[in-house]
């Protein structure tokens, strides 16, 4: 009797205390601080109303339009739910939901609760941890995610945290925005659709799948890998960077130390538009420098040795291609052949300025290079064609291209390339052969047709124009003659920068010629 | 000093004096003898052919404008700029030949010396009137001449000299060449096609070309 009384008492104690509890913890319940899941109990109605959790339940008792009894229940409620968090900080991590065959009712609860609270689908996993204060879920592998307005699904994994689909690992502050986009404020990985993100801080995944990272140590995309990443953006099929050590491409197409760039990266091409220099190595191993006029465009079809050009001066070696519109550049060997559209300009640069050479479309043009004795070119019968044959030291230029060099005497080379020749006409034809040495021009010769054909510079201070099988010249009082001449012009021959053609002689303007001239017809006039 | 010795000094100054006055006459003499009246055709044509030859010499230096509204200084030397306002200007024949004839007559007056001539010498004004052929010049000279020694009159009016230079061909070709330069460019086929030596020679202010043709040389500028 004694023991059934014991008994009886105990149980009366043990629905007193399970009545009392809650509002004891309620009305006096001493505020527990968790490491992880944390369910934090207001100590009193003015610390709940600041809570969140308890406004609703504030405001009604404050403005009489709930009963106590009413707010008791639903501060149960709450607490109920606040339950669920606390025995799943309680637990010994790791052994959750393994060790717990409760615990895929606890995941499930919690799951409901998040549906409830935040809207949104929630799969805990072990290991991971709430604060239900902040409303963040922090999983086994550190990442912290803000389960307030993210809108959506939450799922914890092994080794992360998958947001809408998106695998996230240690990432720091993943939160919704107004937009609909999901923000991490650091992240040691992300994996979105087709994307891959290490080392990243201020990432930012839109609907649309766009993203924006403020700065990312990898970034890969599946065609395109870019390392030390400042500020990438990914809009569709394009994205751009403000820096990046470098952007690569299937480990054969580089370029590097990218500044403010977009590009357009495929299986089949690596496109760059940018105003600021890039280096750039091919799938060919081919080293280049692209330096934009304004804004410039470079598409390397990779496996083709080609590139498409759009403002832009393009740098291999000693070739430099200047387009200011668009042009097509194949490459072997350095430049192999261009289309050009005007205007743009070929340059080629020796250590010896001297022999420096450049030659300019003026029409839509095609230019080659013969640069080994195996190349064999066609005959050059089209319009608008030309061929530096570096074997055979000769120029051929069809049609409206222009050929020029820096001016020298003296050993003083101009900074300014001059004009040598100029054809006018889309079929006319022109032979210049150099010597060995690239230096001197031993011979133009320029088959012309109809109207003006060509303007000819043999010589600094000469310009000879081509009219319908007559040559008209013109002397240029400012320029000094040069010693990179043509010592053949068509029929005329260049000696010591006088041309002598039959019985005519064209002299430069030389101080000590003029004066042993001027001597001489006083002489004549005296006898 | 002796008596002897002082007329011995006046007779020696004596004699000094009378050879000194011999000899001037007596080359004076000997002048007016290389000068007799027939000799006056041949001496007259012969000042006749080296002033037409001068005044080539000189006209064609000048580009063919004695009188040229503009010109160039290049090494001291002026070099006529064919040029007329804003017009490239190379003179006519016509012009060409009253230039000619004016400095014909200016060079022969003064290549004509009355005072050589032995007797009484009467000049009229020489009137030269020039005859373009294409490799040579006749200047024709009306030049009324009298000489009068002794009993004997010698007259002669009408000289000529016939001069073997393509003058009028050099500037017809330099008038072909120069109706085809506008603003310094001219045509280098043309010039080459020329039986003509000639030279463009570039100079800070213009184009100086130089037509040469056996001693004569054609000189002008273009800008």
């Amino acid at each position: 009797m004694e023991m059934r009384g014991k008994s009886l008492l105990i149980i009366i104690l043990c629905i007193l205390l399970i009545y009392l509890l809650p509002s004891t913890a309620f009305t006096a319940g001493k505020q527990e601080t968790t490491t992880d899941f944390t369910a934090e109990t207001p100590t009193s109605w003015s610390e709940a109303s600041s809570n969140t959790d308890y406004q609703d339940i504030a405001n009604r008792v404050n403005t009489g339009s709930s009963s106590i009894d009413d707010v008791k229940r639903n501060v149960q409620d709450i607490n109920k739910q606040k339950e669920i968090v606390k025995k799943l900080n309680t637990e010994k991590k790791g052994e959750f939901f393994t060790n717990n065959p409760d615990m895929h009712k606890m995941k499930a609860e919690f799951s409901d609760y998040a549906q409830g609270k935040f809207g949104e689908r929630v799969d805990v996993n072990e290991g991971d941890s709430f604060d239900a204060a902040t409303g963040k879920l922090t999983t086994k592998d550190g990442s912290v995610i803000d389960l307030n307005n993210l809108g959506k699904d939450v799922q914890s994994t092994s080794n992360g945290v998958a947001v809408n689909g998106n695998q996230y690992q240690q990432a720091q502050n993943i939160h919704g925005n107004p937009d609909g986009s999901i923000s991490a404020d650091s992240a040691a990985h992300i994996q979105a659709e087709n994307i891959g993100i290490y080392d990243a801080t201020g990432i930012t995944i839109f609907p649309d799948g766009n993203i924006h990272i403020d700065y990312a140590n990898v970034v890969n995309d599946g065609t395109t890998l870019s390392y030390e990443v400042q500020n990438y953006t990914k809009e569709g099929i394009i994205f751009h960077i403000e820096s990046a050590s470098n952007v690569s491409s299937d480990n054969c197409l580089y370029f590097w130390n990218v500044t403010d760039t977009t590009f357009y990266i495929t299986s089949t091409n690596g496109k760059a538009v940018t105003n600021n220099d890039l280096r750039i190595t091919d799938c060919d191993d081919i080293n280049l420098a692209m330096k934009p006029i304004g804004e410039g465009m470079i598409d390397i079809i990779k496996y083709d040795a080609t590139y498409y050009v759009e403002n832009a001066t393009i740098v291999i070696n000693n070739e430099t291609l200047i387009s200011n519109n668009t042009s097509i550049i194949n490459v072997k060997d350095g430049m192999s052949c261009l289309y050009l559209e005007p205007p743009a300009s070929y340059y080629y640069g020796y250590d010896d300025m001297r022999k420096d050479f450049a030659v300019q479309a003026n029409d839509q043009y095609y230019l080659c290079f013969r640069k080994s004795a195996e190349e064999i070119f066609p005959m050059l019968i089209q319009d608008n064609r030309g061929l530096i044959d570096f074997i055979d030291n000769t120029i051929y230029l069809n049609g409206k291209a222009q050929y020029m060099r820096y001016p020298y005497a003296d050993d003083i080379t101009t900074l300014t390339y001059s004009n040598v020749y100029e054809g006018k006409m889309p079929d006319t034809k022109t032979e210049i052969k150099l010597d060995n040495d690239w230096l001197s021009i031993n011979l133009m010769r320029v088959h012309e047709n109809t109207g003006i054909t060509s303007v000819s510079n043999p010589a600094e201070y000469l310009t000879i124009i081509e009219e319908s099988n007559t040559s008209w010249v013109r002397l240029s009082h400012e320029k000094i003659y040069s010693y990179n001449i043509a010592f053949l012009y068509n029929l005329a021959a260049l000696k010591s920068n006088m041309m002598k053609r039959a019985r005519h002689e064209i002299y430069p303007y030389d101080s000590n010629f003029i004066s042993s001239y001027i001597t001489g017809i006083d002489n004549e006039e005296l006898k | 000093m002796k008596k002897g010795q002082v007329s011995f000094f006046i007779i020696i100054g004596i004699i000094m004096v009378i050879v000194i006055v011999l000899l001037m006459f007596l080359s004076k003499e000997l002048e007016f003898d290389n000068v007799q009246p027939e000799e006056v055709e041949p001496f007259i044509t012969s000042c006749l052919e080296q002033s037409a030859e001068s005044a080539i010499k000189y006209l064609s230096l000048r580009g063919g404008i004695l009188d040229a509204q503009e010109s160039i200084i290049v090494n001291g030397r002026e070099i006529t700029v064919l040029r007329n306002g804003d017009d490239i200007y190379v003179p006519d024949d016509d012009i060409l030949k009253s230039q000619l004839e004016m400095l014909t007559e200016n060079y022969l007056k003064e290549c004509v010396d009355i005072g050589r001539f032995h007797g009484d010498i009467t000049l009229g004004s020489p009137k030269v009137i020039a005859e373009a052929n294409p490799n040579s010049i006749i200047f024709n000279l009306e030049y009324p001449v009298s000489v009068t020694l002794g009993e004997e009159v010698y007259k002669k009016d009408k000289f000529l000299a016939n001069i073997d230079t393509r003058f009028f061909y050099v500037f017809s070709e330099i008038r072909k060449s120069v109706n085809m330069i506008d603003n310094g460019m001219y045509n280098m086929t043309h010039f080459a096609n020329m039986d003509i030596d000639t030279k463009a020679i570039d100079t800070p202010d213009a184009v100086i070309f130089d037509f040469k043709e056996e001693d004569m040389h054609a000189v002008y500028a273009v800008r």
